[in-house]
Order: C-alpha cells, then structure tokens, then sequence
C-alpha cells in the first residue's frame, strides 16, 4: 500500500477510537482537548512509541523468536522513556502554558493508556517497514484525535438537546460513536484502493 | 458510593465505564467476550495480590515501571495460555490479549494497590472492591459478546479447547450483522447502558 | 553521598533482577507455547489437506502466520501455513495449500468468528481485506522456503 493510503486507512477505516476501540470516549467536557497541543501530543508519542516497539520488535525479538514478549518490553523500555522525554520537555519549555510545555503535559499522561500500546503494537506487528509504520502511527494518533474532535462537538450539540434521561451522556455518545464508526466503515481498503489507486 | 452501606455494586462497565472501549471490539462472541473478561479479571485479582507486597521492597521511583512489567507479564502469560488452550481464540481477540496489561480493569487494580493502607478510598478492602468489580467486568463482558453473537449471526460460540470451537445456532439467518462490528458493538452497549439506568432507577438507586 | 549513590545503584540492580527473571519465565513460557502450537499446526495441516506427517520448514517472523511445513501427499511435494485473517467483526484461522514455487493449491478454514466461511479465495478476500497481501506475504515465504529445502 502506498503511503497515502496507509495514512487514510489508519485515520479513517483502522480508527484508533472507533474500529479498534482504544482510548476512551470523551464523557466530559475537557479543557484542550480539540487544541493543537494534543493534536501534535498525540501523533508525536505515537510516533516515538511505535518506532521504539518496531526496533524493540525487529532489532532484538525477532530474531530470539520472541516477539510475544513485545509487550513486555515496551512496558520496560518505552513508556519510561516517553515519560522521560514528555518531562524534560516540559522542564525545556521557557513558560508553562507554551506548546511544548503542554505537549509535555499531554505526552506525560498518554503514555500509559491502551492508545499508545494499541497503535504501537498495531504498527509494529502488521508487517509495516519502519518509515510505513511512523506514518501508520502518526496517522493513527490523528485519526484517534480527530475522532474525539468530532465527538466532543456531538457532546456539546447533545448536552443542549432534549435527550431522553436514560440516554443523557455516556449512552448518548456511545451511540453517537457507534454511527460516526459506521461512517468511517465506508472508507476502507477498497475505497482507498480506488482513490489513491494502490 | 459505598456497597458496604447500601450492599449495592455498580457494575463497573455499565455504570463506570472501565475499559469499555476496547470491550466493544475485542466482546464479539461470547466465547471472546468470557475470555476477554476471564484474562482481565485474572490480570486484576493477581496485580491485587502482587502489587501490595511488592511495593514494600521496591523504591518509589521504580514503583511504575514494575508495577506495568508485572501487569503486561500477567497479560502475556494469560495469553499464551490462552493460545495453548485455544489457538482460535486467541487469534480471534488478537492484540486485545497483551492490551489486557492496560485494560481499565488492570488500571483500576494498579491505582487502588498502590494506597498505602489495606482500605481502599471508601474504606472497604482493596482485594474485595477489586475482586467485585472484576466479576462484574467478566459476566458483563460475556453478556454483551453473548448478546452481540445471538442478536448478530444467530449463534452462540462455546469457548471449547482445540481446533474448532463448539457453535449453537440460535436461528438460521443473521439478525442484525451490523452488531459483530465495532460500531455495532457500540450502538448495543449504548442501548445497554440506558437500560441499566432505567434498572437501577426502578430499583430506587443511583448509578455511579 | 557515594554510600547514597552505591545504595541507589544496588536497588535498581536488585529490580532489574527481579524483573529478568519474571522476563525469563515469559520467555520460557513462549517458548514452550511455540513447540505446542508447531506441533498443532502441523496436526490442522495434516487432517486439512491429507497429508502425512508434515515437517517444520521455515519459522517466519510475519504477523499473520509463523511457521511453513513441508507437506508430502499424492500430488507430491507441497507447503502449507496456518494463516490468521482478521477483519472488520470477523477472524478466522485458515490453513494455506502452496505449490514449492508459490501457486496457492487450496484453502481451509479451521475456525473463524463472526460468517461461517466456505474456504473459497474470493469470499476471504471480500470478508478479509487483508486476505490477498497475506495470502502473497504466505506465497514469498513459501518460495524462501523451498529454495532452501533444495
């Protein structure tokens, strides 16, 4: 596949949020979300995360035969590491609300969650080579944002209509997902193949 | 919310919403959903019982990291396991096995083992609040993949050892196909998720 | 300060054993699991395609399959892998029938989750989208494989 179309596949077909369900739903309202901090948070770690596990994957795993272990090691050896560097960006950053301290911040709080594992290990075990899967994984920290962005409007339109009580909220919005995964669903390998032609 | 007092405890996908997102993609059988929810349960009993005294040895800086290289091992041993049991299985749940190490369950299990007193933060034993929320995790997770099979494809999927799992047909055709789908999976969990309000209001409680 | 340094130095040594031998125990683990599923793998083969017993040809470090097996039967010699699909609400586990020089011989589906498949190439590659590069990646494999049986 070329490389556009491993982009748009893992922003809209292989969504992060809606088709393999990593992350959380945006059940409440939150500050920055839709900013460009956690826009660029989100594809930054990702990229560092997925390039760590494929290196992990085919430097030192794969020829052991124990690519299993994954995991394992990026428990080990790359969550610390992101941390590290989400603090000492946020140490580097000259004021505390610039964008590198709040990329910092943001990258601080993703690195243990099911998204940046999910995408790593995604990128890692698809057979991608190593540029194929930074752009994967930087395609699927922007899809998982931009899911969340299209969500959160929804949220905001939902808490102003009449909703029924039992559907106020989480249900609301997990049916709302659950139509924008329909939507993403139709932009899949075949129609990527048809437009970008590979 | 206390369950001591009123002897009542919230389910922790229905109405805490832990670790649903992965639940609705990796729950679309029953014999998927029984094992997603069997490996997270396990993965949280074991860091309820490992953490605590592991902590007592292990300096505060290097708390984290092992705390996660003990919970991703647990994930991974549960997934060889499974795969030795069921190689089908496995391959059906796929990456949502070694996700298991940062399931909602797994977390909930690390933040409430790392309190320093045996009480979690309404006062009952971490073990206990640990132990409830994982059994609801499991009989939730195999009720929604029970679901999503029945009302999906008309069957229901054992989870038996071996080649091939065992299948029930329930009806002849595909009800409602959209529901083995993530965004299915979402629309039915919604659903799920109002009617147990609706319950927990008919039964006079609140939910979380 | 030295002492504080020696003791800082002495505790993450400690974890960091601690910690290698609950990665060995994995390790051993994985392993004992990638003996028993050779030895499955090779059984799903057998009974798939009537073939006696099916020798180890190459480990492949593919995500989708991992192991290609020598499989002797009347048409002479063939390769055959067990191949994980997944796709949209469905997975499946199919064993792959090659010819030495990488023709695809034959499908057979050992289980799969969400349609009950009928082993046919062009229905897994509608329900699969995946199907048809995995099913080359499979083809390579089987190629490298036999050049260095020969």
């Amino acid at each position: 596949m070329s490389y556009l179309g491993i982009v748009l596949t893992s922003i809209f077909a292989s969504n992060a949020l809606l088709a393999y369900g990593f992350g959380s739903m945006p059940e409440r309202e939150r500050k920055g979300s839709a900013s460009l901090a956690s826009a660029l948070a989100l594809a930054c770690v990702n990229v560092v995360a997925s390039t760590l596990l494929w290196l992990i994957h085919c430097l030192v795993l794969a020829p052991l035969r124990l690519v299993s272990l994954d995991i394992l090691f990026f428990a080990l050896i790359a969550v610390p590491l992101i941390k590290f560097i989400a603090r000492m960006a946020q140490q580097g950053a000259i004021k505390q609300g610039s964008l590198l301290f709040r990329l910092g911040e943001k990258s601080d709080d993703l690195a243990v969650g099911s998204l940046v594992y999910g995408i790593a290990l995604l990128s890692a075990r698809s057979g991608y080579s190593l540029p194929e899967a930074v752009a994967a994984s930087a395609a699927s920290g922007l899809g998982y944002w931009l899911s969340q962005f299209l969500l959160e409007a929804v949220r905001e339109r939902l808490e102003l209509s009449d909703v029924p009580a039992p559907f106020r909220g989480a249900p609301a919005m997990l049916l709302s997902a659950g139509l924008m995964a329909l939507a993403f669903m139709g932009i899949d390998v075949t129609f990527v193949k048809n437009l970008v032609g590979v | 919310m206390s369950f001591e007092k009123e002897g009542f405890v919230p389910n922790p996908i229905l109405a805490g919403l832990i670790g649903i997102c992965p639940l609705v993609v990796a729950a679309k059988s029953f014999a998927e959903g029984a094992a997603y929810g069997l490996g997270a349960t396990l993965c949280a009993l074991l860091l309820g019982l490992l953490i605590p005294p592991a902590r007592d040895f292990l300096p505060d800086r290097l708390q984290a990291p092992a705390s996660l290289a003990i919970s991703a091992a647990l994930a991974l041993i549960y997934a060889l396991c499974l795969g030795m049991y069921s190689p089908a299985l496995a391959a059906g749940l796929g990456i949502y096995l070694p996700l298991l190490a940062v399931s909602g369950l797994s977390l909930v299990a690390l933040r409430l083992s790392s309190f320093p007193s045996r009480s979690g933060p309404d006062g009952q034993s971490r073990l206990a609040v640990i132990a409830m929320q994982s059994a609801w995790f499991l009989v939730t997770s195999a009720c929604v993949g029970a679901a999503r099979e029945i009302l999906g494809l008309g069957m229901l999927t054992i989870p038996t050892p071996g080649a091939s799992l065992s299948r029930i047909a329930v009806a002849d055709f595909s009800p409602l196909r959209i529901l083995v789908s993530p965004a299915g999976g979402f629309i039915l969990l919604g659903f799920l998720v109002a009617l147990y309000r609706v319950t927990l209001r008919a039964s006079g409680r609140k939910g979380l | 300060m030295m002492a504080d340094k020696r003791e800082i130095l002495v505790e993450n040594l400690a974890v960091a054993a601690a910690i290698g031998v609950l990665v060995l125990l994995v390790a051993a683990l994985s392993f004992v699991s990638n003996a028993r599923a050779t030895t499955q793998e090779g059984s799903y083969l057998a009974a798939a395609f009537s073939c006696a017993s099916p020798q180890l040809a190459l480990e492949v470090d593919d995500p989708a399959f991992e192991r290609i097996f020598l499989l002797c039967n009347d048409s002479g010699n063939l390769y055959g892998s067990v191949v994980s699909l997944r796709g949209r609400g469905a997975s499946a586990l199919v064993g792959a029938l090659y010819s030495p020089q990488g023709d695809l011989r034959g499908l057979h589906i050992i289980d799969s989750f969400g349609d009950s498949l009928s082993g046919d190439e062009r229905e897994l590659v509608s329900h699969f989208p995946d199907a048809e590069r995995v099913l080359d990646r499979a083809a390579d494999s089987i190629r490298n494989a036999a050049r260095k049986g020969e």
